[in-house]
């Protein structure tokens, strides 16, 4: 079980957060950009394919390795990059757990963080806290 | 397994096959509104290339087009043949393998398309669609063997 790299991304498309863990290969330059728009493609197809309209993106395999995403309706998105032996379902319930109770209560509660177009996650707050989640999660060792 | 839709892409990333199986009904704006397959099948060609550029691995030689994109209705299943033809499969959400499936379409496609001397592959570089009914009737015949209600 291995964790790459995480992205998030608020609504105007800015990575506001990134991370990355065991990767072998350097990130490229604007590689959360190629991210951005990769999820953001994804999902906007799986939504035109739901007949509800509301269907949205789980994950993405690859032989190589995994990609989870969550969002929330505020258009905050999470790009999970894993190893393909992450159940998506777990990553999926840790995904939530991150939007619903870390994001929210280190950041959205952050009185010095804006909502704004550019700004990013800073402290260590939000980190701690969701690597704290990953850990109890089993995702992290 | 449940199969909706199946697209054939091109190395160029033109739409040169689409089947469907199921009611337009099960695959939303798709269904209602065909010709958005068109640009549908050529975005996501061009996901397939970034997720190769996406990976996290350090051998440049170690990348691979994605194979299996979940959403909460439908899975969307890849295939890509050494030549660079994609196979895409629009399945029921709890389908999470059909490797024999796309071998046999693959299968079908060498034998009816490829060998084929009518079959025009491309024309001054724009993709030909295969118009060949016995493909599209061995198509029909190869998904019915899968298909589960």
């Amino acid at each position: 079980m291995t964790l790459y790299s995480i992205y998030v991304f608020n609504r105007y498309g800015d990575t506001i957060y990134t991370k990355q863990w065991k990767r072998t290969s350097a990130v490229q330059h604007g590689e959360d950009g190629l991210v951005a728009g990769f999820v953001y493609t994804l999902q906007h197809i799986s939504s035109q394919l739901s007949s509800t309209q509301a269907g949205g993106l789980r994950a993405v395999h690859t032989p190589l390795y995994k990609i989870h995403y969550s969002e929330t309706m505020t258009g905050y998105r999470v790009a999970l990059f894993t190893d393909n032996a992450m159940s998506t379902a777990v990553v999926q319930g840790a995904l939530t757990e991150l939007l619903k109770d870390v994001f929210i209560r280190t950041v959205t509660k952050n009185p010095s963080y804006r909502h704004e177009k550019g700004m990013l996650v800073t402290g260590t707050g939000f980190e701690d806290a969701m690597e704290a989640l990953f850990r109890r999660k089993k995702l992290l060792t | 397994m449940v199969v909706h839709l199946l697209w054939i892409i091109n190395q160029s990333g033109q739409l040169i096959t689409k089947t469907a199986f199921t009611s337009p009904d099960n695959i939303g704006e798709l269904g209602a509104n065909p010709d958005m397959q068109l640009t549908l099948s050529s975005v996501l060609f061009s996901t397939c290339g970034m997720s190769q550029q996406l990976t996290p691995n350090a051998d440049p030689l170690d990348s691979a087009c994605m194979t299996l994109v979940e959403c909460e209705e439908h899975n969307i299943h890849v295939y890509e043949t050494p030549t660079s033809v994609k196979f895409v499969l629009f399945s029921d959400n709890r389908t999470m393998e059909c490797t024999n499936l796309f071998k046999e379409l693959h299968a079908l496609y060498a034998e009816f398309a490829t060998k084929n001397p009518f079959h025009t592959v491309d024309d001054a570089g724009i993709g030909q669609p295969i118009r060949i009914p016995a493909f599209t009737e061995a198509i029909r015949t190869t998904v019915a063997k899968y298909q589960r209600m």
